[in-house]
């Protein structure tokens, strides 16, 4: 049984050659990509842990503190651990590109990226951000919008290591969906013997 | 703030879920058949949990003794350690 089954696993690999279409979906949505091309069981794996880890990661590093100055009692918010601030003003020491100079002054966001579609509101916050809009972008909110530095200091002095450690899980979610996106795209590192044999006999 | 579970500690919540999920992937990507997806994601859990471990034990060390000599000696024998470990393991297939 075991034997069909993994024959059947098999035909169901890409070639090496590539499968860019399953690569692409598997970046828009960890696992889309196994999914289409008939590796179910991986894809739902695939979808399951990386979505888990950004989740978590995301859900871990925003927080709400309510802080006392004199009479007057002040909410500072992080929404998301996921967002790309536009520094290159304040620090861009090797001139370089404004998005490389941004990437630089957060390199985070870099591996955030590759999780998919999960971190497309923080580009479109990126690109949409106003400082004046307190209340945030009119169609995402606060949602993965660069948090002001009051409220990141405030958060992260009152808080503990779980926010370090969640931009790590976010960070880690991205650099492993590189790695589903490189399965979609050509199957797995080593190939069940009788793939291997079917591929070499082709 | 908030937590996932009230008064937990890193180090037995998201710690471990982190080294589960990431062998998990890590493995899957390399192997097709669950079978060694499986064995994969259990020997990588263990390598990058007895790798942690022993980077908490160098620094427990460092911050307890503030002793360099004894440092290094603790990453001297744990790098040790993790070479035979790596070498028995190459001998023996698993």
């Amino acid at each position: 049984m075991s034997s069909a089954a993994s024959s059947t696993n098999s035909a169901l690999l890409p070639d090496r050659s590539g499968d860019p279409t399953a690569a692409v979906l598997s970046y828009l949505i960890p696992g889309l990509g196994q999914i289409y091309q008939g590796r179910i069981g991986k894809g739902i794996l695939f979808f399951v842990c990386i979505y888990t880890l950004f989740f978590i990661g995301v859900y871990l590093g925003s927080g709400t503190v309510q802080l006392q100055h004199g009479d007057e009692v002040e909410t500072y918010s992080v929404s998301s651990n996921v967002y790309l601030p536009d520094t290159a003003d304040q620090n861009n020491p090797f001139n370089l590109p404004r998005l490389a100079a941004n990437l630089y002054n957060r390199p985070q966001f870099a591996g955030q990226f590759w999780v998919g579609i999960a971190a497309w509101p923080a580009i479109w916050q990126y690109l949409n951000y106003d400082r004046r809009q307190e209340s945030g972008d009119p169609l995402l909110g606060n949602f993965e919008r660069t948090p002001s530095e009051a409220a990141l200091n405030a958060v992260h002095t009152s808080g503990n290591k779980l926010l370090e450690l969640a931009w790590v899980f976010t960070v880690i979610a991205g650099v492993l969906n590189v790695m589903v996106i490189y399965d979609a795209l050509a199957g797995p590192a080593f190939l069940p013997v009788e793939a291997e044999e079917d591929k070499t006999t082709r | 703030m908030h937590t996932l579970l009230p008064g937990h500690n890193i180090y037995f919540v998201e710690l471990p879920l982190l080294i589960i999920l990431i062998s998990l992937v890590y493995s899957a990507t390399r192997f097709e058949e669950w079978g060694a997806i499986l064995y994969e994601a259990v020997r990588w859990g263990l390598r990058l949990a007895l790798f942690l471990i022993a980077i908490g034990i160098v620094l427990y060390i460092l911050h307890h003794f503030n002793s360099i000599f004894l440092t290094t000696l603790a990453a001297l024998v744990l790098a040790v350690f993790f070479i035979a470990l790596n070498m028995w393991q190459q001998s023996t297939g698993t």
